[in-house]
């Protein structure tokens, strides 16, 4: 039975599966998301059945057995696939009969989420037998249909997959969709249901149908549509521009297509676009781990709110700071910038001979001296201590205001067109080759001339510069600051949405920031989660493909070199005596 | 510059030289310019704080009061700060989800310090109630110290620094978001057995402390005494050490390195279950917040201290201790700025700053023989 | 040099969409205007809604109902779900209807930040279907964010818990933005007379956790102690997300100040108690709070330390329909959701959409299709109308300023007497002051 790898291990998967499943039932991802997927399917349930579904498929993916690749037959799949499914089963309704033996109520003490609608979701409404009989059953279905898709053919399991990842994301990104259909002027009460705000049957089944069309035809004709594409363009460069163009136009379409508050999303979007441009300068360009970004977003949005015109709240209303301007936002622009340029200098300056982990440590000090400072009621005559200010002009331009959605969008595109130009020339320039020699390895950078005292000042300079263009956008987009928005967790946002997208990638910035920002801001039920997610995800990444979604080739390559440099210097650090390093040590290799 | 040509570039020399031009005059230059910045200003703000009038500034018993503060918060982050330390000497990592070990430990006796408050098996019999709540911690932050290891930080034992350290932040999140999830967001009050209750005081050597502060530091203080002794005398210690010392090698000499790895964890795990059982006593409160703000002052703590040094840790936490509760007070008072404690991390990370600036390795650092 | 070429396309469109930026604004201006029926301009911003005939009229939430401040908005909601339940006179689960149609929530999530006012309100002012919305729960995403919104849309927002000043001063407020709970200057001011009348003290100091709702109420005591001829000798600061506060409260020690007064939220408040009492300095300080440390679980948070110390909080056994109140609501809130109430503003809340439903009964025009038009500035001027409405907790009169219970009632209670689950006693305060806005600014 199984690709080789037997039923026990298959039935320990099954578990893992099922421990899964009550952790997600216990945080609480399965009670309280109800609103619905598909038909009366809600996302809870969603996440309930993956974990029997993801079980499944991955015990009967193809094993390496003695030398060979060994797929198995679909039968065998799905039975594979229906063990491991029917033991996570199992597992949860061994769950839900602990519960029901213990007494919701003492249950509940201790974990909050255990409540009649979760039990009730568990047990489908019915008693605890007959609802533990079922959710052993479903497993098992599940578990036989992931293994199922598994083990059949390339040709069928690819499409249905995407087939599958498409219908549920139209079916949560309603918020989205049915917006953007309006505004075409097209009837979708075919594909949404207007009393459950999910998926019809119908709608589900066409979205599905559609899209394994699709994904089959693209499979099949790639070549030869890619082929036909590149003889209509003429040159590479042509269909690369062709491209280019279609992005652009899309980008501009966009906030007509999908409404205010998507648009106002993909403000924030944008803002978050800023400060991962700025912080891939610092972490991704000069390979500092810098944990107190959020640093230069305050430091951007309180200075703009100075110099425009915000005013403080205090208990009688709002007053002007001890100290304002009343420029204009484009004027203050080039300020602040400068402002930032010169706070990076000098968080930079003691920081010069740190590394890795003692960098980051003491820069998130930095990020939090920076929220202290803003809030303290040292400073309040100036930033309005706790209340913190408001009142900060939307940029007027004539008759201009880009507070609102559609025009701050642009403002922002704006902005991060210039902050990636710029990233993207420092990255080639005599600046950015500096960096990679300093990343490299810092001692032998210093040993041919790489000052790098200079080229870390100025990537902490040129970094915090960016993220204050984020700052300031910030106080535009809200109006109103306050330290709440200045936490730690910026910070994390902003090294995540990095990470995530790939150090030193500019790509990956855009694809982060949308996957970080964007997902949760139009899933707002998943706001409580938030946390819980970038957790995962943040580990996830690392711990799978650490090199992130869109990498930087290059980088990549010397993530590797780093380990020795760190552990080097920790060592001397640390008192090791490591001696001399041997000029050619063994097999070092290409790495 | 003149020092780049005294390079010489002769095998099996090259650190050594070229170490020396790391010293350039320019950043020199800054960081000098800053610790006289920094010492100045404390300088005067002391000074000044010292000679108020009596009325505006504090009597000998007000100092003593902030030193007794300081010392007895300093216990319960020497305790998570071995914890860092520990870590940091086997895996050169931060493990930043330390501090919610120690808030899952707190969290989870809790339920059972509970059950035993509302039963009144705590005050009938509060040692024994007491020692089960503390194995309950300590085997509840072993657990999820040895679960971290095993599904976050084994898979990258290699990886490239930065990797590990990211996935710590990324567990420390997940950490402190499940129990927010499995929990709930409220403050729990944290049952506390009369015979420990704020009001009861044990004096020693003269000193008036509150019985869970004298409780704080006597196992701070066994903690760094018995754990020099586990890793200098046993054989297990001396695997550590060696893994502390080349890995590879350590493991090529026939040390288990998993295995002494995941002993590390669970070291640091106990200590920060019995660091939240006291946490919860001193305070009388747990909630899934908790970890966040003393996992970085603990860290924090071991790296004023010496990283890679358990008695490092333990004299960073006591330093840290004292640097919150006094430093704002003499500091700022001086200045007649307002609430001086709202500024209490910028003295914290200055000094922090300060410290690895002019020593690296900490205060216990850079010359300390006896090291994990 | 190929890469030259990118770079034109790239500033030119950069230069774009600066310009795209300038053509789209006319096009995010206009309202919700729909078209109106027979006797309203609905042509004029900010235009109005139409419901259609059996169509629910939707009114927008807009409260914490996650994270740490999860209990406030909650608590706010069940508050207004109960007060649907009640538009058909009786609370018997099912809801009622205001002038014949049903009422829907949209039920949006303040985050108590102000992001999470910022994009709630956005999605709340999307829909032109709404009519109003209730909430913020915390200031700090009304003040500024979500007022502006969804005021620049012409939707009302009624606050059942905003309590900071700032909301309702002149220059600083919205003409749509509205609130039946009471503003922090009355409760300073209460306190303040507390400790002037009954206390008798003469120094204070003051303790804020750097969050807008404490740090508005220890400057409105401070001023108005000090206006009565205190003397505040300190005002100190804490870190929420700490809990050693031994420290703050030896150097409060130090000035030994008659009145410590720190409202802040339950778990400081605790510590602040449980921390006070080891200080020698504060042994003849008496210690006050307000209603921020009133979750449910303060006084077992607290311990003994409680006795002695003082809580303001609005006046629920002041409030105007207390039978109904006691015998009605509460049973009521209880059975549908399970617990007694786990805040303080739930009849705040109840009142709210109370008010809310009058005004829209009264600015309504029903069509003869059995439709119902609302213009919005006419329900705006409803509201602000709003005359001698009895609600729970007091008489409501909205004033221009956005206040609407501006004779509010604010207790005192003797701890550990104080109106939350847990306590014993009989929950009624020791001491009960009735201000105007106006009388405790000073200027009455």
């Amino acid at each position: 039975m199984g690709g080789g790898r037997g039923a026990r291990w298959t039935v320990r998967a099954g578990l893992l599966a099922g421990v899964v499943s009550i952790y997600l039932c216990l945080v609480g991802l399965v009670g309280t998301l109800t609103s619905d997927v598909v038909g009366r399917i809600s996302v809870g349930r969603v996440f309930l059945s993956l974990p029997a579904v993801l079980v499944g498929y991955v015990v009967a993916r193809p094993a390496l057995t003695s030398g060979a690749v060994r797929r198995l037959p679909v039968r065998s799949g799905v039975a594979v696939g229906a063990l491991a499914g029917g033991t996570s089963g199992i597992v949860l309704a061994v769950g839900v009969g602990v519960v029901n033996l213990l007494g919701q109520d003492t249950v509940r003490n201790v974990f909050v989420a255990v409540s009649p609608q979760l039990m009730n979701i568990l047990t489908f409404g019915r008693s605890t037998v007959v609802g533990a009989l079922a959710l052993i059953l479903l497993g098992t279905l599940l578990g036989a249909i992931g293994g199922g898709v598994s083990a059949a053919p390339d040709d069928v399991r690819k499409p249905t997959i995407v087939a599958s990842a498409t219908t549920l994301t139209i079916g949560i990104l309603r918020t989205i969709v049915h917006p953007a259909l309006a505004q075409l002027g097209l009837r979708d009460d075919w594909l949404y249901s207007p009393i459950t705000l999910g998926l019809t049957w119908l709608g589900a089944i066409v979205v599905f149908v559609v899209t394994y069309a699709a994904t089959a035809f693209w499979r099949a004709q790639r070549t030869v549509v890619v082929a036909r594409a590149r003889r209509v363009a003429g040159t590479e460069a042509r269909l690369r521009i062709g491209v280019l163009a279609v992005i652009a136009l899309v980008l501009i379409a966009l906030p007509f297509l999908v409404g205010s508050i998507v648009t106002q999303i993909l403000g924030t979007v944008g803002i978050y676009i800023l400060m991962g441009l700025g912080l891939n300068i610092v972490v991704g360009y000069a390979g500092l781990l810098d944990l107190g970004y959020v640093a230069f977003f305050a430091v951007g949005a309180y200075t703009t709110a100075v110099l425009t015109g915000g005013l403080r709240i205090t208990t009688v209303g709002l007053v002007p700071p001890a100290f304002s301007l009343h420029l204009s936002f484009f004027v203050a622009v080039p300020i602040v910038v400068t402002v930032a340029a010169i706070v990076g200098l000098l968080i930079g300056a003691p920081v010069l001979r740190l590394r890795g982990d003692y960098l980051a440590i003491v820069t998130l000090g930095f990020g939090e001296i920076a929220r202290i400072l803003f809030s303290s009621d040292w400073l309040k005559g100036v930033f309005g201590g706790t209340q913190g200010m408001s009142g900060v002009p939307a940029a007027p331009v004539g008759s201009l205001q880009f507070r609102n959605a559609q025009p701050f969008y642009f403002l922002v595109l704006g902005f991060c067109l210039v902050a990636v130009y710029f990233s993207w020339r420092l990255a080639d320039s005599r600046v950015g080759r500096a960096w990679n020699a300093m990343r490299e390895d810092e001692q032998v950078a210093e040993a041919v001339g790489v000052s790098t005292v200079r080229y870390k000042l100025l990537a902490f300079a040129m970094g915090g510069a960016v993220g204050s263009l984020g700052g300031a956008l910030f106080a535009i987009q809200i109006g109103s600051l306050n330290d709440a928005s200045f936490t730690i967790l910026v910070s994390i946002t902003a090294l995540a949405v990095v990470i995530l997208g790939g150090m030193g990638s500019i790509p990956g910035v855009v694809v982060g920031a949308l996957v970080l920002i964007g997902i949760p801001g139009v899933l707002s039920e998943f706001e409580q989660y938030r946390l819980l997610l970038y957790g995962a995800v943040l580990m996830a990444i690392m711990i799978l493909r650490p090199q992130g979604l869109i990498p930087n080739i290059r980088r990549s390559r010397e993530l590797e070199e780093e380990e020795r440099a760190q552990d080097k210097w920790a060592g001397e650090v640390a008192g090791d005596d490591l001696g001399p390093e041997p000029v050619t040590p063994l097999g070092e290799g290409a790495g | 510059m003149a020092e780049d040509t005294d390079v010489e570039v002769t095998p099996g020399s090259t650190t050594a030289t070229v170490g020396r031009v790391q010293r350039l005059p320019l950043r020199q230059l800054i960081q000098i310019g800053l610790a006289i910045l920094i010492v100045t200003f404390v300088a005067i703000g002391s000074y000044k704080t010292l000679t108020l009038p009596s009325g505006e500034g504090y009597d000998p018993s007000t100092w003593k009061a902030f030193v007794i503060s300081g010392v007895a918060q300093g216990g319960i982050y020497a305790l998570i700060a071995i914890g860092y330390t520990l870590v940091y000497g086997v895996l050169r990592m931060i493990n930043f989800a330390h501090g919610e070990v120690f808030m899952m430990g707190c969290f989870v006796s809790f339920f059972f310090a509970d059950a035993y408050a509302s039963s009144g098996f705590l005050n009938r019999h509060p040692y024994p109630a007491l020692a089960v709540v503390f194995v309950i911690a300590m085997l509840t932050s072993c657990l999820i110290a040895m679960l971290l290891e095993r599904v976050a930080y084994r898979p990258l034992r290699n990886a490239p620094r930065l990797v590990p350290l990211i996935t710590a932040i990324g567990a420390s999140l997940f950490l402190q978001n499940t129990a927010y999830g499995f929990f709930g967001p409220q403050t729990r009050a944290y049952p506390v057995p009369d015979v420990l209750s704020g009001d009861k005081t044990w004096t020693i050597l003269g000193i008036t402390m509150q019985r869970i502060q004298v409780v704080v530091i006597m196992t701070a203080i066994l903690a760094v005494i018995g754990l020099t002794l586990f890793i200098a005398r046993t054989r297990t210690g001396k695997s550590i050490r060696a893994v502390a010392e080349d890995r590879e090698i350590a493991s090529l000499m026939g040390i288990d390195v998993d295995r002494t790895i995941m002993v590390t964890f669970a070291l640091g795990g106990l200590l920060a279950g019995i660091a939240g059982v006291q946490f919860g006593l001193t305070f009388g409160q747990v909630n899934f917040h908790i970890g966040f703000a003393v996992g970085i002052a603990a860290f924090t703590a071991s790296v004023l201290g010496g990283i890679g040094s358990i008695a490092g840790a333990a004299l960073g936490g006591l330093v840290l201790g004292l640097l919150q509760s006094v430093g704002p007070p003499l500091l700022f008072t001086g200045f007649n700025i307002p609430a001086p404690f709202q500024l209490q991390d910028v003295i914290t990370f200055s000094v922090l700053v300060l410290v690895l600036i002019f020593r690296p390795g900490g205060i216990l650092g850079s010359g300390e023989a006896e090291k994990v | 040099m190929r890469h030259r070429r990118w770079l034109t396309p790239l500033v030119l469109l950069g230069a774009f969409a600066m310009i795209a930026a300038a053509c789209s604004n006319s096009s995010s201006a206009a309202g919700g205007s729909t078209s109106g029926g027979a006797a309203v301009d609905c042509n004029a911003a900010p235009g109005c809604v139409t419901i259609a005939a059996g169509a629910p009229i939707q009114i927008g939430t807009l409260l914490s109902v996650s994270g740490d401040n999860a209990d406030l908005g909650t608590d706010s909601l069940y508050g207004v779900e109960l007060a649907i339940d009640h538009l058909d006179g009786t609370f018997d689960g099912t809801p009622g209807q205001i002038d014949g149609h049903a009422v829907q929530l949209q039920q949006e999530d303040d985050t108590c930040s102000a992001e999470g006012g910022q994009a709630g309100a956005t999605k709340l002012a999307a829909n032109p279907d709404i009519v109003a919305v209730i909430g913020t729960s915390c200031s700090g995403a009304a003040l500024g964010v979500a007022d502006k919104i969804l005021g620049d849309k012409g939707i009302v927002l009624l606050s059942p818990s905003n309590t900071n000043p700032a909301l309702t001063a002149q220059g600083t407020h919205n003409p749509y933005y509205f609130r039946t709970a009471h503003n922090d200057l009355i409760q300073g001011a209460v306190v303040s007379d507390f400790a002037i009348k009954h206390l008798h003290a003469k120094t204070a100091a003051t303790i804020h956790d750097e969050s807008p709702y404490t740090e508005g109420l220890t400057t409105a005591f401070a001023n108005a102690f000090q206006q009565a001829g205190g003397q505040v000798v300190d005002a100190e600061v804490i870190d929420s997300s700490q809990q050693s506060y031994t420290p703050v409260l030896t150097k409060i020690g130090q000035k030994s100040p008659d009145l410590l007064y720190g409202p802040d939220y339950t778990a400081e408040c605790a510590l602040i108690l449980k921390q006070g009492h080891q200080v020698a300095g504060l042994a003849n300080t008496t210690f006050m709070g307000s209603d921020g440390c009133f979750a449910s679980n303060f006084i077992k948070l607290a311990g003994s330390a409680i006795n002695g110390a003082y809580y303001s909080a609005p006046n629920l056994s002041a409030f105007q329909q207390k039978d109904f109140y006691n015998n009605e609501f509460i049973p009521a809130y209880k059975q549908q959701f399970g617990t007694a109430p786990i805040s303080a503003f739930h009849a705040h809340a109840y009142d709210a959409l109370n008010l809310l439903a009058a005004a829209i009964d009264k600015a309504a025009v029903k069509n003869a299709d059995g439709s119902l038009t609302i213009a919005r500035n006419a329900l705006r001027d409803a509201v602000q109308g709003t005359t001698d409405l009895q609600g729970i907790v007091t008489t409501y009169t909205c004033t221009s300023l956005g206040d609407c219970a501006t004779a509010v009632t604010i207790g005192v209670y003797a701890a550990p007497n104080l109106a939350i689950e847990g306590s014993t006693g009989n929950g009624q305060p020791i001491f009960s002051e009735t201000k105007t806005l106006a009388q405790a600014t000073g200027s009455g």
